[in-house]
């Protein structure tokens, strides 16, 4: 398979962090529809989502519920 | 007592426009949604604000997100990520893409993880976490800063002072590492790792 060379840019591609001539090359591979980059995109945002889901939980005020479905039907 | 619903049952509502449905997305995510924010940026009100217009753009995107079939928590989590790693960027003085280059990602074709694979995740999580800890420190480090502080890889190396070669080289490992880990994981259930 010849994408495979993109096997280690998918979390960087996915977090925005390939240079820019990088990232436009993967996602015009990506438009033609590439069954493996896709499966392993959603693999990388796995990663990606479990890396990020380790932070440690903050609970926001509680005024900013109210004040945020007070705001839903002025969008 | 009945089910509590889904994420994916409440963004269905959203996409009707069910404010119930909303609010108890919020309740069910906003707390490590807040603390994922909080660790990027430096300002608790641009944090409050950034979760803000993060569920006015769920409220408003829902139907769109709900279309795409994948997980509405990832979706949360990457939106919030990017959003956050801008705003922290911008007081920084550096470019501010995430958002926008997430944005056109989405609009791609269907990469995101559905919902059984994100109950998987969170099945294996305790595993997980035990094999991130075994990342080596300057790994874990790196991670920290190109996953959680959106720096690039050649901005890594300016500011560690190090050949940007090398940066390349540890970041992708960890990256590696990160990813074979899943697999074995997601792979076994009682993998022996
Ligand atoms: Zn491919």
């Amino acid at each position: 398979m010849e994408c495979q060379y993109l096997d280690d840019v998918y979390e960087l591609f996915l977090l925005g962090l390939l240079k820019p001539k990088e990232a436009t090359e993967v996602k015009e591979h990506l438009e033609r529809g590439c069954p493996y980059c896709k499966d392993h995109l959603r693999e990388a945002a796995q990663s990606v989502y479990f890396l990020l889901s380790v932070a440690k939980g903050r609970k926001p005020p509680n005024s900013l519920k109210a004040e945020i479905l007070r705001s839903l039907h002025r969008t | 007592m009945p089910h509590e619903p889904t994420a994916e049952q409440l963004l269905a509502g959203i996409a009707q426009h069910d404010g119930q449905a909303l609010a108890n997305l919020y309740d069910l995510t906003a707390t490590n949604l807040y603390g994922l924010i909080c660790e990027i940026v430096s300002d608790h009100n641009a944090a409050q604000n950034i979760l803000k217009e993060l569920f006015l753009r769920l409220w408003r995107d829902a139907k769109r997100i709900e279309a795409g079939g994948g997980s509405v928590i990832v979706w949360l989590t990457l939106d919030a990520r990017a959003k956050a790693v801008d705003w922290q960027r911008g007081q920084n003085g550096l470019r501010t893409s995430a958002h926008s280059r997430l944005q056109a990602l989405s609009k791609l074709m269907s990469w995101m993880p559905g919902r059984a694979d994100m109950a998987d995740i969170d099945k294996r999580r305790h595993l997980l976490e035990k094999l991130v800890h075994r990342l080596p420190k300057p790994q874990t480090h790196l991670l920290e800063l190109a996953v959680l502080k959106g720096f690039t890889e050649t901005e890594i190396a300016h500011q560690t002072e190090q050949p940007p070669g090398r940066i390349e080289h540890e970041l992708r490992a960890g990256l590696r590492f990160l990813r074979h880990r899943l697999r074995a994981v997601m792979g076994t259930w009682s993998a022996n790792i």
